[in-house]
C-alpha cells in the first residue's frame, strides 16, 4: 500500500501543476511583458541616473501584487536595493567575456574588482581573437601609426594619448632628435610588441638604431647603440608568462662575425664571435622558441644560440635547395620554415637534422610577414583554414608596388598572385589587411608588458 | 502516450510546482545526473530559482527539444526572439538559473547577450547599464587604466 500513498498524493498535485502550469505560463508571459515595460523605463533611466526612485516606487507596487508569498526572496532583497551584476559568479562572468573582443575584455577589468579578478586568466579567446592585427604606416616624423583589424577592416588604433606630439616628444628624448628619423621598418614581431630599426645615414657612418615599440601602451624603448652596419637581421623573445625579453642579432663588422644579445634596459650588447664559415649576411630570418634562438641561412642551413648557456650549435648544413626568402615559423610545436620563392613550408626534423617537406596547414592559417604567425583556422574564420597570405614589401613600402600572394591547400596552384575575384570575404579582408601592413602584430592573450616590465624583468 | 513519458517534478523558491516532460528536463546536465542518479523521483526543490524563472527556461528547452527536427537558423531566430524579450533584470535571474541548472545553450546564449550589451561601452557605461558599484579606489583605477591605456584612451 506504500506505492499507493504517493500515487493518491501526487494525482491531485499533478492535475494541480497542470492547472497551475497553463496559469504560470500566463502569469508569466504577462510578467515579462511587464518587465520588459518597466525595464525599459528602469534601463533609460538607469542611463539618465533614477535607479533607485525607478525601482523602490515601480517595484513595490509590482512586488505588492505578485510576490506577497514570499517577502524574505534574495530577489526582492537585490530589486530594493537595485539589482546589481558584480555579485554575479565569476564563473558567469568568464563565460560572457568569451563573447567579448580584447578590448572590450580589457575595459570590463575597469569595471569593478569582481569582474577585475575573474578576467586576469582571460578565457580561452574565440578564433577572430588569436588572429594577428595589422601595423601600418609608422612615420616616425609624423608620430603617425594605426593598428588594423582584419576582421572588421577598422583602425583599432588610431590615435594615442598625446598624439602626434607625444611621440614626438617621446623620440627627441630618447634619440636627442626626431626630425632625422626616416620611415623605421620592422625587424620582428612579438607578443604585442614591435622591434623597429632606423638607419641614421648623416654624419661620418651610417648607423642602425634599434628600438622596441608597442602599439598596446604606445611606447618605446631604444636598445644599446651599435657600431655595425647593417643590421641584416634581428628578432627577439617575449611572452605571456614573463616580461623578460631579450633581443637578439647578427652583425658583420666587415671581417668578422658576431651574435649580440641584449636585454631592454642593458647599456650594452653581449657579443660572441661565430666561427664555422657562418656569414650574419647570409641570415634570412630568427626566431625564439623554448629557450633557444634559431637562425635561418640561404640554402637551408639552420644555426641554434642559447642564451642561458651562451653556447650555438649548428643544426644543418646548408642544403642544395633554394631558399631566396625563408622565414621561419613556429607551427603547433614545430619549427618551420616558409620559403617565398616557391611558396612551400618545410618542418625541421630534429632527429634526422634535415628539412621536411610539410605537405598540408593542418586547418590552420598562416601569415607571412617579417615575424609569421600561425594560427588554427576553426569556426568563425575556418573559411581561412589552409591559407597562406604573405606579402612582399618593396624598399618603400608602398602598398602600390606590394605583392600579395596567396597560397590555398587543396587547390590546384601553389602559388598565386591575390585577385580581388576569388576567396571568401574573410580571406579578402586579410589581403587588403596584408597589402597595408607592416608587420602583423600579435594580440597579446593575456597580460600587456609595459616597457618598464620589460626593463625591470629579470 | 503522453501518460507514458515520464515526468519530473520542480518546485520553484516562491513554492510553484512545475511538471516537466523528462526528454525536456535533461536539457539541464544538472537534472540530467539527477535522473542518472535515481534522485528525482521525488521533486527537485530549485531554492534560487522563482516559477517565473523557471517556466522562462522550461519554455526555451521546450523550444529546443520542439525544435530539434528544424533547421539551424530558426533555431537561432527563435532562440534571438526568446532573448530580446528579456529585459536585464530577468536575464540576470536566467543566467544564474541557467548557470545552476547547468543548461548549456541558454548559458551560451545568456551570455552571449551581456556580451552584446557590453561591446563598444566604457568602464562607466557598464557601471550604470548593470547597476554596478565602482568598488576601485581613483589609484586603483588609474593603475587599470594606465596599464592598458590603448583600450581605455579613445573611449572616455
Amino acid at each position: 500500500m506504500t506505492s499507493d500513498c504517493p500515487l493518491k498524493h501526487r494525482r491531485p498535485l499533478i492535475n494541480e501543476t497542470r492547472h497551475h502550469r497553463i496559469h504560470t505560463t500566463r502569469v508569466s508571459s504577462t510578467a515579462t511583458v511587464v518587465s520588459i515595460a518597466n525595464s525599459t523605463t528602469a534601463a533609460s533611466s538607469a542611463r539618465l541616473g533614477f535607479v533607485k526612485e525607478m525601482t523602490t516606487s515601480d517595484g513595490r507596487t509590482k512586488r505588492s501584487e505578485n510576490f506577497t508569498e514570499r517577502p524574505n526572496s534574495k530577489r526582492l532583497q537585490l530589486e530594493k536595493q537595485g539589482l546589481s551584476w558584480s555579485d554575479i559568479h565569476c564563473d558567469i562572468v568568464e563565460c560572457i567575456i568569451r563573447y567579448l573582443c580584447l578590448e572590450d575584455r580589457i575595459r570590463i577589468r575597469a569595471v569593478c574588482k569582481a569582474w577585475s579578478v575573474s578576467s586576469r586568466h582571460i578565457p580561452a579567446i574565440a578564433a577572430a581573437d588569436k588572429f594577428p592585427w595589422a601595423l601600418k604606416e609608422f612615420y616616425w616624423q609624423y608620430g603617425d601609426f594605426r593598428l588594423l583589424d582584419p576582421f572588421s577592416g577598422e583602425y583599432v588604433r588610431e590615435k594615442i594619448v598625446g598624439g602626434k606630439e607625444c611621440m614626438v616628444s617621446c623620440v627627441e628624448k630618447l634619440f636627442g632628435r626626431s626630425s632625422t628619423f626616416f620611415r623605421a621598418t620592422p625587424y620582428a614581431s612579438v607578443y604585442g610588441w614591435v622591434l623597429f630599426r632606423s638607419y641614421l645615414d648623416f654624419g661620418p657612418l651610417p648607423q642602425t638604431l634599434l628600438f622596441l615599440y608597442s602599439p598596446f601602451t604606445s611606447e618605446v624603448i631604444k636598445l644599446p647603440e651599435l657600431k655595425e652596419h647593417p643590421i641584416p637581421m634581428a628578432t627577439f623573445s617575449l611572452n605571456a608568462t614573463s616580461p623578460k625579453c631579450v633581443v637578439f642579432l647578427l652583425a658583420s663588422d666587415g671581417h668578422k662575425n658576431y651574435v649580440k644579445f641584449c636585454s631592454p634596459g642593458d647599456i650594452s650588447w653581449k657579443s660572441f664571435e661565430l666561427h664555422s664559415g657562418i656569414k650574419a649576411s647570409h641570415a634570412l630570418s630568427a626566431i625564439y622558441a623554448n629557450g633557444v634562438f634559431y637562425c635561418f641561412f640561404h640554402h637551408g642551413q639552420l644555426v641554434a644560440f642559447n642564451v642561458e648557456l651562451e653556447e650555438w650549435t649548428i643544426l644543418s648544413d646548408p642544403s642544395g635547395s633554394l631558399f631566396v626568402r625563408g622565414n621561419l615559423v613556429m607551427i603547433d610545436a614545430d619549427l618551420c620554415v616558409f620559403n617565398q620563392y616557391d611558396f612551400k613550408l618545410f618542418k625541421f626534423d630534429f632527429l634526422e637534422k634535415h628539412w621536411v617537406y610539410k605537405k598540408d596547414l593542418n586547418k590552420h592559417a598562416l601569415f607571412v610577414g617579417c615575424s609569421s604567425f600561425c594560427v588554427p583556422a576553426v569556426g568563425e574564420t575556418s573559411d581561412l583554414a589552409d591559407t597562406i597570405v604573405s606579402y612582399e614589401k618593396n624598399v618603400y613600402g608602398d602598398p602600390l608596388f606590394t605583392d600579395c600572394h596567396i597560397r590555398c591547400y587543396g587547390s590546384r596552384s601553389s602559388k598565386r598572385k591575390w585577385s580581388q575575384k576569388n576567396g571568401s570575404s574573410l580571406l579578402r579582408k586579410c589581403v587588403e589587411t596584408a597589402l597595408y601592413a607592416l608587420t602583423w602584430i600579435q594580440l597579446p592573450s593575456g597580460p600587456i608588458w609595459r616597457a618598464d616590465d620589460l626593463i625591470n624583468a629579470v | 502516450m503522453a501518460s507514458t513519458l515520464k515526468k519530473i517534478i520542480l518546485k520553484s523558491c516562491d513554492g510553484k510546482i512545475l511538471e516537466v516532460e523528462e526528454a525536456v528536463a535533461v536539457q539541464s546536465q544538472m537534472i540530467k545526473n539527477m535522473i542518472e542518479d535515481d534522485c528525482a523521483n521525488e521533486e527537485i526543490p530549485l531554492p534560487d530559482i522563482t516559477g517565473e524563472i523557471l517556466s522562462m527556461i522550461i519554455e526555451y528547452c521546450k523550444m529546443h527539444v520542439d525544435g530539434e527536427n528544424n533547421s539551424n537558423n530558426e533555431l537561432i531566430a527563435r532562440d534571438a526572439d526568446f532573448i530580446t524579450r528579456v529585459d536585464l533584470n530577468t536575464l540576470y535571474y536566467l543566467i544564474v538559473a541557467a548557470n545552476f541548472l547547468n543548461v548549456k545553450s541558454l548559458l551560451d546564449l545568456t551570455c552571449q547577450r551581456v556580451a552584446d550589451i557590453i561591446k563598444g561601452k566604457s568602464p562607466e557605461e557598464i557601471r550604470l547599464t548593470f547597476n554596478i558599484k565602482n568598488d576601485f579606489t581613483p589609484e586603483e583605477e588609474e593603475e587599470i587604466r594606465k596599464k592598458n591605456a590603448w583600450a581605455f584612451d579613445y573611449k572616455d
